[in-house]
């Protein structure tokens, strides 16, 4: 690989780490991470994308293992499978092992759907790529095809903090429960406006259910939906809802910022399979360029048209090569989180 | 739309190739004509075409009609055409009409092919100046001249060469209409005293 290809997906894959490291120690993951940022964090999206980037920082994976074993009841099994199922921007595998670790406690039942297959049996690979391999390996991790050493977890993780904007999810959740409510209830605090569809597909719950549950909430008398010819918007009037801004002092903060996670997080993924195949580097730029374009570029699509990223971007990165790819889509993931 | 120039060429065909290898399409051997072939053999002046014309397949040793093209080929042709900014048929099967292969092409067109690979996964092989003759005269007549025409005089066809070729495309088109034709394109290039030999 051409050594300023391989710098920058280095740089990126160092840059998705410290974002992963911010993000878990907002929800409580012990170490000294000085919390940052304005946006809401995706719990499900987080543990799908930390499967694959967080095998490049023992600490990290073994800190988010310690604290899904003592918070994973905050984690909504369902929508982490629905997302997995929808955007495949986790490891199954690695999910699988950390799953049956969990499923040893009584308490994370829901997680045994996760920890139902492993694959056949084959070489394992190291789970943390730039260690050694270990004298004597997990015996859970190695039937899901990982190497490394024994977990041990030190239980030194805390519940999701409820004064930061990163928590906001899980704030809303201790308050609404554990499934849609929380997600609409935060998508409209953060949205001027929504309709159902555009909701439903932004929190990755059925459109159904997410209507449903916007009807319920307007009854409430707190949200209020329009017409607009024959779809219906609803509005959580954020004035009304300050009181959950524990964060900030008086009334000039804001609500946090809405990032699409999980389309961001599979468009990383995706880039940095992408630029590391070993075939890749042999690409021409013509051919690099291409298979950026058909992977990465209705992911863009989807961003631009859910008014995430501007109309041109995935106009001015079509037809690219993977060197004129890096700086533009480092920009976009530092814009998108901050 | 900016033309195919040699280069182009070159650099479509072997991003193609190059596509087919990395997503590891079953290799293709196609015979190509018109401009594009002109181009890369260098027969004439023409510096630019306005597309690849597949005439045919090479498949078990022998030519085959190549319609239709697979699905996964098109649309490769079409990512390499948003990438190169070519015409979004660039590589089409237009000339491939099925009474070529009814009626036969040209005798020994296919030994007297040249081929080019892009890559493991794609080869074309370029029609011969004879059968370039051949195609073009029965394209001229057939399509009233243009730049068909202007293709046929710039390969400078001796009177036997037009000969051959016009009694070959008289087994594409056996009608009356086509052969008056055919006698007026004679006669419109020179070779009047051809017409009596058909």
């Amino acid at each position: 690989m051409k050594t300023s290809l391989l710098n920058s997906s280095r740089e990126l894959r160092e840059a998705v780490v410290a974002l992963l490291w911010k993000q878990w120690a907002a929800l409580g993951v012990s170490g000294h991470v000085a919390p940052g940022g304005n946006a809401v964090v995706d719990p499900e999206a987080l543990v799908l994308i930390s499967t694959v980037f967080a095998r490049h920082d023992a600490r990290l994976f073994d800190e988010m293992a310690d604290w899904l074993q003592q918070n994973g009841i905050w984690i909504n099994v369902l929508r982490l499978t629905r997302l997995q199922r929808e955007h495949e921007f986790g490891d199954e595998t690695v999910l699988g092992a950390l799953a049956e670790h969990m499923t040893k406690n009584s308490s994370h039942t829901k997680w045994k759907v996760l920890a139902k297959a492993p694959p056949e049996p084959a070489e394992p690979a190291l789970l943390f790529p730039h260690l050694t391999s270990p004298n004597q390996a997990d015996e859970i991790f190695r039937k899901w095809g990982w190497l490394r050493s024994s977990l041990d977890l030190r239980g030194l993780s805390r519940p999701p903090r409820p004064n930061q904007p990163a928590s906001f999810l899980l704030k809303l959740r201790a308050l609404f429960g554990r499934q849609s409510r929380a997600e609409v209830f935060a998508w409209l605090l953060t949205h001027p406006s929504g309709h159902p569809a555009q909701i439903a597909r932004e929190t990755a719950y059925f459109r159904g259910s997410v209507q449903n549950v916007l009807n319920e909430l307007e009854l409430s008398g707190h949200v209020f939906a329009t017409r607009e010819g024959r779809e219906k918007h609803f509005v959580a009037p954020h004035d009304q809802w300050r009181f959950l801004l524990t964060w900030t002092q008086g009334d000039s903060g804001a609500f946090p910022q809405w990032v699409p996670w999980a389309v961001l997080f599979t468009l990383i993924r995706r880039y940095h399979d992408l630029v590391n195949l070993e075939t890749f580097a042999g690409y021409s730029d013509d051919l690099q360029a291409i298979e950026l374009t058909r992977v990465l570029v209705p992911l863009l699509a989807r961003l631009t048209s859910e008014g995430y990223l501007a109309q041109d971007f995935a106009g001015s990165v079509t037809s690219r090569s993977a060197e004129q790819w890096m700086p533009q889509f480092q920009h976009l993931v530092a814009d998108l989180t901050g | 739309m900016p033309a195919i120039t040699s280069a182009t060429l070159d650099r479509a065909l072997g991003l193609l190739g190059e596509l087919l290898a990395a997503q590891n399409r079953p290799p293709q051997h196609f015979v190509v004509c018109g401009g594009s072939s002109l181009l890369a053999l260098g027969l004439i002046r023409r510096t630019t075409t306005q597309d690849v014309d597949i005439l045919a397949r090479v498949e078990g040793g022998g030519l085959v009609t190549p319609r239709p093209l697979p699905d996964w080929l098109l649309v490769a042709a079409s990512a390499v055409a948003r990438q190169l900014d070519l015409p979004a048929d660039w590589l089409n099967v237009q000339v491939a009409e099925e009474t070529l292969f009814r009626c036969g092409l040209p005798d020994g067109l296919q030994q007297r092919l040249t081929t080019q690979s892009y890559g493991p996964r794609l080869a074309i092989s370029y029609i011969s100046r004879r059968d370039q003759i051949f195609l073009k005269l029965h394209a001229a007549v057939d399509r009233d001249g243009g730049r068909h025409l202007q293709d046929l005089r710039d390969l400078h066809p001796t009177g036997n060469e037009l000969l051959d070729a016009a009694r070959w495309t008289r087994t594409q088109d056996p009608s009356d209409g086509f052969g008056m034709l055919l006698g007026e394109m004679l006669k419109h290039l020179g070779h009047e005293n051809l017409v009596a030999q058909l």
